[in-house]
């Protein structure tokens, strides 16, 4: 045989030799450690540390405030709020609040354009990740007046977390009886949906919301693969849920039990 | 205010052609690409490597799939990427599995033991028949230094054989 035959008749053999190597499960970490000298995995490591570094001040910050309040947790309010029911499954969940609102603002010794958002207690999940009664991020806060003599504040709501994209919940306030203490009317979002969203919107008696979700438990967090629109109407008494709600599921992290 | 509703579930539109394009990309270029990461780098570190660039084609999709050769680019980035694993000598994996033998056993050996580019050279050319310009386009270097690769590698295959027949 020439060794020009002998080249072309091992490749049989070379196609099993890289066949075998490709199903061998990947060599464990040993060239993969920051002294190995790879910026991305210097940076990752350094995402890490930053994000652990930022949980640790947040659970400090999380003691401390506890600690101010006494028993640990500030009371929520939870008056008047219908929270629809949490769901681990694909059967879509309804965001759409059952109880009427008062035609008259029940608490309106302070207008709601003069509530200090920030400084209030959201009734969101208890838990956030791995952070139980989570500090909560303001995202957007629209006014309405669907009806005469009827003001609202409807007020976009996450829990704040050190990565990742918490779910959102949508609030609806009808009165405030001081800058910190506004009336909760209703709930339009849970967090125990596992909605997440950042562009709240409210235009006349139409509230609308687009939302991002899971399909199922094994999508990444990176990727949520369901997306639509909530928009509610102004019924004369309430904000009813016009729009489909496609099945997602909720993840157990966010509170979504 | 009318109810809007966009996409009932399941991936976006985009998100699917796009990753239909990148499958088809892999199953098109992945085979070529890994016969010369193996016989570059050897058949484990070859593996490794592979998944390497696969990983980054998928982070660079859109620049990659824009690419006139991208598999080229993909060698090259492989080479990058290699420098994470440490430094061994190339073993290609090949064992003869017939007797009488396919090919003289030696041969791996030998093989194995050539410059890089010339065992590179070698294995595409000779072994798995590439033409000259379609190595020259992934190993990135002219038509000419592929055959001048290949020439000085059998070159020194038939002097390292005729030298054990001795």
């Amino acid at each position: 045989m020439t060794l020009e035959t002998d080249l072309r008749n091992m490749r049989p053999a070379l196609d099993r030799a890289i066949a075998g190597a490709a199903t061998v499960e990947r060599r464990p970490a040993a060239p993969r450690t920051i002294g190995a000298g790879s910026r991305r995995r210097a940076a990752v490591f350094a995402f890490a540390v930053a994000v652990c570094v930022a949980a640790f001040v947040g659970i400090v910050v999380r003691l401390d405030s506890s600690s101010r309040h006494g028993d640990g947790v500030p009371p929520l309010d939870t008056s008047g709020v219908t929270h629809p029911t949490a769901s681990t499954t694909n059967e879509p969940t309804t965001t759409t609040s059952t109880e009427p609102l008062s035609t008259t603002s029940p608490q309106s010794a302070v207008p709601l354009s003069s509530v200090d958002w920030g400084s209030v207690s959201y009734p969101i999940a208890p838990r956030c990740g791995d952070v139980f009664h989570p500090p909560v991020t303001v995202g957007h806060v629209g006014y309405a007046a669907p009806a005469g003599g009827v003001h609202l504040a409807i007020v976009e709501v996450a829990c704040t977390h050190g990565a990742g994209t918490p779910p959102v919940a949508v609030y609806v306030y009808d009165g405030a009886s001081s800058t910190s203490t506004p009336h909760l009317a209703a709930t339009l979002v849970a967090a125990s949906d596992g909605w997440q969203a950042n562009a709240l919107r409210v235009d006349g008696s139409a509230v609308s919301l687009p939302v991002y979700g899971f399909s199922s438990a094994s999508i990444p967090n990176c990727c949520p693969d369901v997306r639509t629109t909530l928009v509610w109407h102004w019924s004369g008494s309430r904000y009813e849920l016009v729009s489909a709600v496609p099945p997602h599921v909720t993840r157990p992290a966010y509170g979504g039990y | 205010v009318s109810a809007t509703v966009t996409g009932a579930s399941g991936l976006e539109p985009d998100r699917r052609a796009t990753a239909a394009a990148f499958e088809t990309f892999v199953a098109r270029h992945g085979p070529d690409l890994r016969v010369a990461l193996t016989a570059r780098f050897g058949a484990e570190v070859g593996a490794e490597v592979m998944a390497d660039v696969v990983a980054l084609a998928w982070e660079r999709w859109a620049s990659v799939c824009a690419m006139e050769n991208p598999a080229g680019y993909l060698f090259r980035a492989g080479q990058s990427a290699a420098r994470r694993y440490r430094r061994r000598p190339v073993q290609l994996g090949v064992v003869p599995s017939q007797e009488p033998p396919e090919f003289d056993p030696r041969l791996p050996r030998i093989l194995e033991q050539l410059p890089d580019r010339q065992r590179v050279a070698v294995v595409l050319v000779c072994v798995y028949d590439w033409t000259a310009p379609a190595a020259a386009a992934v190993l990135g270097i002219s038509e000419s230094a592929v055959r001048t690769h290949v020439r000085r590698g059998l070159a020194a295959l038939r002097r390292e054989l005729g030298a054990r027949d001795k």
